[in-house]
């Protein structure tokens, strides 16, 4: 079952800098949620605070009616086996091959065997179009292809709720459409719920339930935002 | 004047809760990993025994060469100067028991532990250092996945079994440099060589060297990690490992001072 996403009065700040400043923001099951803002507008931060990575100053963030604040460690491991998520900096394991760093997160479950995890792996990797590269290692896989194994990897566990931060930027508009249609496709069938950074919030425009902006350490809406209409008046 | 009196004493007192809170998080962090080490996580025995081994690769197999020499270079030289100055005092027969207390007891643990700080201490804090910068460590976590489980508890403990080892095989090289120095220098037959040797080992001596070696091995490892742990940005990555050897230095003579003045106030 999808996983609620709320975040109520988020506060955080870079040092003296208060980069976020009291964020509020309801994700419903099932939903797609983009998130756009410039660069170093804090983002990245507000994803990672959503995922229980980092702790806000203030503020609460809700997964289905449980404070994860409250949560113990091992309570917060055993509950982030519920979702999937795919850093900017792809975040592969640098001494695993491909293969392995797409198994980690099954055989960290304990309950699959080893020809069933074999099977979901490569399911997953032809899903996101990655094929020949299961003994390779990070250092020798190109930007997209790198991209794809940290997507696959965040899928492999058909994850109830799924954080990607800026899955598509920097790549071809090929690659890039290949893996929103991978994306959506899940989310339809399985009405996963999505949080998605993107700076280009007019390729995902058509697609999600619901779209903000982050501006001045608040979430506006991409209306209010001077930014994204001009985006979309460019792309008219 | 009292200004700066003031500013050298709160800067003092700082420092000594610094120093006390960063102590206590690797007592934590070291009782974790030993935790881990007993219930390893049965969903990463595979991974887990390829990362001991692939540690132990790392920290003993290919120490061995340098360790070796050291080792070689410490008999040959405790052998000369105890046949040089031990006939001045009268004693010619004590240099097997010479070379049992300076090396199984004192440097050989010694002497390897500074080789691993400097060789392995120094790159896992920085490879620790690099996980964190590049996200690995939080990608881990949000996999469900602990952290100390699958970094600290492998380096804790193919540190640790390879420390023991080469703690060994520096006694047993020393003894070897010793052995041929004697044979060539002043022609000491080999088995009267061994024989002395022997007869001043004592299971004493082999338990007081194998503690020194878990206990400086496990001290490395997890200091080691600790520095790579706490790192949070590309710069810190070789003042962790900077840190990493000085932090591991400081423990392991102060623990050898301890271990060797509570083996003699017995």
């Amino acid at each position: 079952m999808p996983v609620k996403l709320e975040i109520d009065g988020i506060f955080w700040s870079a040092g003296v800098f208060p980069l976020l400043r009291g964020i509020s923001l309801t994700v419903e099951r099932g939903e797609i949620m983009v998130i756009g803002g410039r660069s170093g507008c804090g983002k990245s931060i507000l994803l990672e605070i959503c995922a229980g990575l980092k702790r806000p100053e203030r503020g609460r963030i809700v997964w289905d009616d449980i404070d994860i604040a409250t949560m113990s460690r091992n309570e917060l491991l055993t509950a982030r086996q519920r979702i999937g998520y795919v850093f900017q900096q792809y975040a592969l394991i640098a001494n695993y091959s491909i293969f392995e760093n797409i198994a980690l997160p099954l055989r960290s479950r304990g309950d699959l065997a080893e020809k069933e995890i074999d099977v979901r792996v490569h399911t997953v990797m032809e899903e996101v179009a990655l094929f020949n590269v299961e003994k390779h290692f990070p250092e020798s896989l190109s930007n997209g292809q790198l991209r794809a194994a940290a997507l696959a990897r965040a899928l492999v566990t058909d994850p109830e709720m799924l954080f990607l931060d800026e899955p598509v930027s920097g790549l071809d508009p090929q690659t890039a459409s290949g893996i929103r249609a991978v994306l959506h496709a899940r989310q339809r069938r399985r009405e996963r719920t999505i949080v998605t950074i993107c700076h280009d919030l007019y390729l995902w425009a058509s697609r999600p339930h619901r779209v903000a902006v982050l501006e001045g350490g608040k979430l506006v809406e991409p209306e209010e935002n001077h930014a994204f209409r001009q985006m979309v008046e460019a792309r008219r | 004047m009292k200004y700066a009196t003031m500013r050298i004493i709160s800067g003092a007192g700082e420092r000594t809760l610094a120093t006390i809170t960063e102590v206590r998080s690797i007592a934590a962090l070291f009782l974790h990993a030993l935790h881990g080490c007993f219930r390893p996580s049965r969903a990463l025995s595979a991974s887990f025994f390829a990362q001991i081994s692939r540690q132990i690769l790392y920290t003993g197999v290919e120490a061995m060469g340098l360790v070796g020499i050291i080792a070689f270079f410490c008999g040959v030289t405790i052998v000369l100067q105890s046949m040089t100055t031990m006939p001045q005092f009268g004693v010619t027969e004590y240099f097997g028991n010479i070379l049992v207390v300076a090396v199984v007891r004192e440097m050989g643990p010694f002497f390897t532990s500074l080789v691993v700080i400097g060789r392995s201490g120094a790159a896992l804090a920085a490879h620790i250092g690099t996980m964190r910068v590049n996200k690995e460590i939080d990608a881990l976590e949000v996999m469900g996945i602990d952290p100390v489980h699958f970094v600290v508890v492998p380096a804790l403990a193919g540190m640790t079994l390879s420390m023991i080892c080469l703690n060994c095989y520096f006694d047993m090289i020393a003894i070897v440099g010793g052995l041929v120095i004697a044979n060539v220098t002043v022609q000491v037959p080999f088995g009267i060589f061994l024989g002395k040797v022997l007869d001043a080992l004592s299971w004493i001596d082999i338990v007081l060297s194998s503690s020194k070696g878990l206990v400086f091995g496990a001290v490395i490892a997890v200091v080691s990690c600790w520095y790579g742990m706490a790192v949070n940005n590309i710069r810190a990555v070789p003042q962790a490992a900077i840190r990493a050897v000085v932090g591991s230095m400081t423990v392991t003579i102060i623990l050898n001072i301890v271990a060797t003045v509570g083996f003699y106030a017995r």
